[in-house]
């Protein structure tokens, strides 16, 4: 009799019953990704603690990471597991990361040298209960020096793993087990096919429009919901800023034969007054 | 004897144990192939109908139950036994490895009792009066320490009595039956044992005879005085200390300061898995040993060795030997995991043929840390709860990574106290507890991904060009690069740039003053 009621219980417990009566329980246990058009469009209302995320996109640069790097901060900080990077292309910058507000000392990098290594560490982490967060470019491996150039991004995407389809349901599930959410970054071109991921979204490049970068975002796939539409996320940051072309300004000033020593700033307070139009007189002055 | 009488010794009566190795001289050999009921189809077993003889100076000394069978007797010459049978198989006696493996199996006995002591060629002693309450009562210790020894594939005859001699001459007498409970009727308990049991020169055992004295039961029963006027002290001294009524102190071992053990395999070895089931052995041991000194390991080494391998060039042909070892994250004790990542150092494998010895050693210990946990812990932490105590798991991904990658394979990440964009990270090694730098923030933008080289840049005039024109955003950021490291022999200077892509792509270049090549060093993922 106990017997039967400790399997009961064991299987309320597991991660993939969905019970009725936790509908509310469960909306808000997303890990906020702080973009709050994103937020409304995951289920939970962010990012999913555990099972696999792909985020899709045709070459990195766009803004992929600047969209986790909230939700990595935030389990950095709130839990002692690793954040587990596996095989990525380049070297996670420390103090790119330590200024986006992640702890360093939960970071664990491992480098493998083949698809079966990466693989096996991708399924042993995900499921080791020691991973907050598993991060994974199989569509990205060996570009280091491929992955800027797009003759040799095609060269890359030619280079996917074998059958790496095969094997996302195992990983899914041992992201399950170990509680630990599981992001692959892989090629566009994977859109196409069915997966056992949790939450597929499709990244694109945009142009920004003012200091902030941009990213274009679309919900492929989804717990709870439908598809979305090409969302704007705007970051936090001021990357798109453009300094002031000190280099016109000079030649500017230099026309006006003004000292070289004096700042843009000074250059206008100094300036002669007729030289600027009624508009841009300080009342000030 | 009942249970009862067993369980009720008081705790301040001395009680002494005696374990009599009867089968010493053969388990040196067979050890690999005993009791190994679990083996199944993968360890190489002896018929247990294949008789095995021990022979010193050419002569029969001691043999398996089938041996006895056929008709081999002690005493007889290897010509007679091949007589009886012709598929004998026969060693000779090796005194060194008996002396080696008694004093292991004494280690092997410390995590019982403190005090244990050796009596060549093939007996333990063992005081059991201080732990028989640890133990739960004497029945229970008897039978963890037989089903120890039945683990370890020795089988021994277990005795106990209120003195040290008394329990040894039970046991060498094969009289366990006679195991003791009442200090009073000591006698009662030896009495029935013919004094050719006792430990004494023989003419002192043919006088007794000779004097009528057959068992001990009348021998103790005579007058210290008149034994001591005629069978000389030391006889008398001896029936003093087995009585008890003088004090016998006993050569207590050294808890030994590494741990070293080996199996030997008859045949050779060539399937890698069928070593599984020694090496799980040899891990148990690792783990009562460890368990007896409350203490951990973090680092343990294997040796696989076989004699003569054919496959060995001549250099190294006398002794072929693999040796692999283990680190771990952090001192532990823990079989199911030295086990998991001994297999998967075994798979890794490939260039070992055939292994007839494998040895298990370890040399550093660490005490044991118990961190005792809350009582009430789990009432109230939701299941989801990683904030703390999870160090133990987090060790263990190290464990299997370093296990099957290798420790260069995977680092943490650090700040570095320099403004060198390539020098302002270093990798942390993770197996030492490394003190990660405080973290500085700086309002400088760096990007996510950085280049291990940079990497030149097309040009299309003056500017980069990145599969189409990049437009400059943000800059330049100028940073001087090392003229006062000596090593780095390029004193040059960069101007640093955030740069666009058409459609947005955020990258990081770079141009040294002197020179017009732009070149990429991040990315802005």
């Amino acid at each position: 009799m106990s017997n039967k009621r400790s399997t009961l219980e064991k299987l309320i417990m597991s991660n993939d019953i969905w019970r009725a009566s936790s509908i509310n329980a469960d909306v808000h246990n997303g890990i906020p990704s702080t973009y709050s058009l994103l937020d409304q469009h995951l289920y939970g209302g962010g990012w999913p603690q555990d099972g696999l995320t792909e985020l899709l996109l045709n070459k990195l640069g766009i803004g992929e990471l600047r969209l986790l790097t909230p939700a990595l901060a935030k389990l950095s900080q709130e839990q002692n597991r690793w954040l587990l990077w596996v095989s990525p292309p380049h070297i996670p910058y420390a103090p790119a990361l330590a200024k986006a507000g992640i702890d360093l000392s939960k970071i664990l990098i491992v480098n493998t040298t083949s698809h079966v290594d990466m693989l096996w560490v991708l399924e042993k982490a995900l499921s080791s209960k020691s991973c907050s967060a598993v991060l994974a470019w199989p569509d990205f491996l060996s570009a280091e020096k491929a992955s800027t150039e797009k003759k040799s991004t095609e060269k890359a995407r030619t280079k996917q793993i074998p059958q790496l389809e095969k094997h996302l349901r195992r990983l899914q599930i041992a992201s399950k087990e170990g509680q630990c959410l599981g992001i692959l970054f892989r090629n566009n071109s994977a859109a196409k096919n069915a997966s056992p991921a949790e939450l597929r979204i499709q990244l694109q490049a945009q142009v920004a429009v003012s200091e902030h970068s941009r990213l274009k975002v679309k919900v492929l796939k989804r717990k709870g919901g439908w598809p979305s539409d090409f969302l704007d996320i705007e970051f936090n940051d001021h990357l798109n800023l453009m300094t002031p072309d000190f280099s016109e300004l000079q030649i500017n000033n230099h026309s006006d034969s003004l000292p070289d020593c004096l700042s843009p700033k000074d250059a206008q307070k100094n300036a002669p007054i007729d030289t600027y139009s009624s508009h841009h007189l300080n009342p000030h002055l | 004897m009942t249970t009862n009488t067993r369980n009720n010794i008081s705790n301040n009566t001395p009680l002494w144990m005696c374990l009599h190795f009867t089968k010493l001289p053969l388990e040196v050999f067979l050890r690999s192939n005993t009791s190994e009921e679990n083996a199944g189809d993968h360890a190489v077993v002896i018929d247990k109908k294949q008789p095995v003889v021990i022979t010193e100076k050419q002569r029969v000394f001691h043999m398996n139950d089938m041996a006895k069978e056929v008709g081999i007797q002690i005493g007889n010459s290897m010509d007679t036994t091949y007589t009886f049978s012709n598929n004998v198989l026969c060693f000779e006696r090796d005194d060194d490895r008996e002396t080696s493996t008694l004093a292991h199996l004494a280690q092997w006995a410390y995590q019982f009792t403190p005090k244990v002591s050796i009596r060549s060629p093939d007996c333990l002693l063992l005081d059991i009066g201080g732990c028989l309450k640890l133990f739960k009562g004497l029945n229970n210790l008897i039978v963890s320490i037989e089903q120890g020894l039945h683990k370890l594939g020795y089988q021994a005859l277990i005795a106990t009595n209120t003195t040290p001699l008394s329990a040894l001459i039970i046991a060498r007498a094969h009289a366990t039956n006679l195991i003791h409970t009442d200090h009073d009727k000591l006698e009662n308990s030896i009495g029935q044992l013919s004094v050719q049991n006792l430990q004494a020169e023989e003419k002192i055992i043919i006088a007794l005879k000779q004097m009528g004295i057959t068992n001990l039961h009348t021998l103790l029963g005579l007058p210290a005085e008149g034994i001591s006027r005629r069978l000389g002290t030391y006889f008398n001294d001896y029936l003093l200390r087995l009585k008890g009524e003088k004090a016998d102190p006993q050569k207590i071992i050294n808890p030994n300061a590494r741990f070293l053990s080996s199996i030997n395999f008859l045949f050779d070895i060539t399937n890698l898995n069928s070593l599984i089931f020694p090496i799980k052995r040899l891990l148990g041991e690792l783990s009562d040993f460890l368990k007896g000194r409350q203490l951990t390991i973090n680092h343990f080494t294997w040796h696989l060795s076989h004699r003569k391998s054919p496959y060995s060039d001549s250099l190294h042909k006398k002794h072929f030997k693999k040796t692999f070892s283990i680190s771990l994250a952090s001192p532990i004790n823990e079989t199911r995991v030295f086990l998991a990542l001994t297999q998967l150092k075994l798979d890794q494998i490939n260039d070992v043929k055939e292994v007839d010895s494998i040895t298990l050693i370890a040399n550093r210990f660490y005490p044991l840390s118990a961190d005792s946990k809350s009582l009430f812990r789990d009432s109230y932490t939701p299941s989801r709860d990683f904030n703390e105590h999870n160090s133990e798991h987090n060790d263990q991904l190290l464990n299997i990574l370093n296990a099957k990658l290798g420790s260069g394979q995977y680092f943490g990440l650090s700040q570095s106290d320099d403004h060198r964009p390539e020098k302002a990270w270093k990798k942390v090694n993770l197996s030492k507890k490394h003190h990660w730098s405080p973290e500085k923030q700086d309002s400088l933008l760096r990007p996510s991904f950085l280049l291990t080289t940079p990497k030149a840049l097309a040009m299309s005039g003056d500017m980069p060009h990145l599969a189409g024109q990049l437009t400059l955003l943000k800059g330049p950021e100028r940073i001087d690069y090392g003229w006062w490291d000596e090593t780095e022999n390029k004193p040059l200077t960069r101007d640093y740039y955030i740069a666009s892509q058409k459609d947005g792509t955020l990258y990081w270049i770079f141009k040294y003053i002197t020179m017009d090549q732009w070149y990429l060093h991040g990315i802005f993922s």
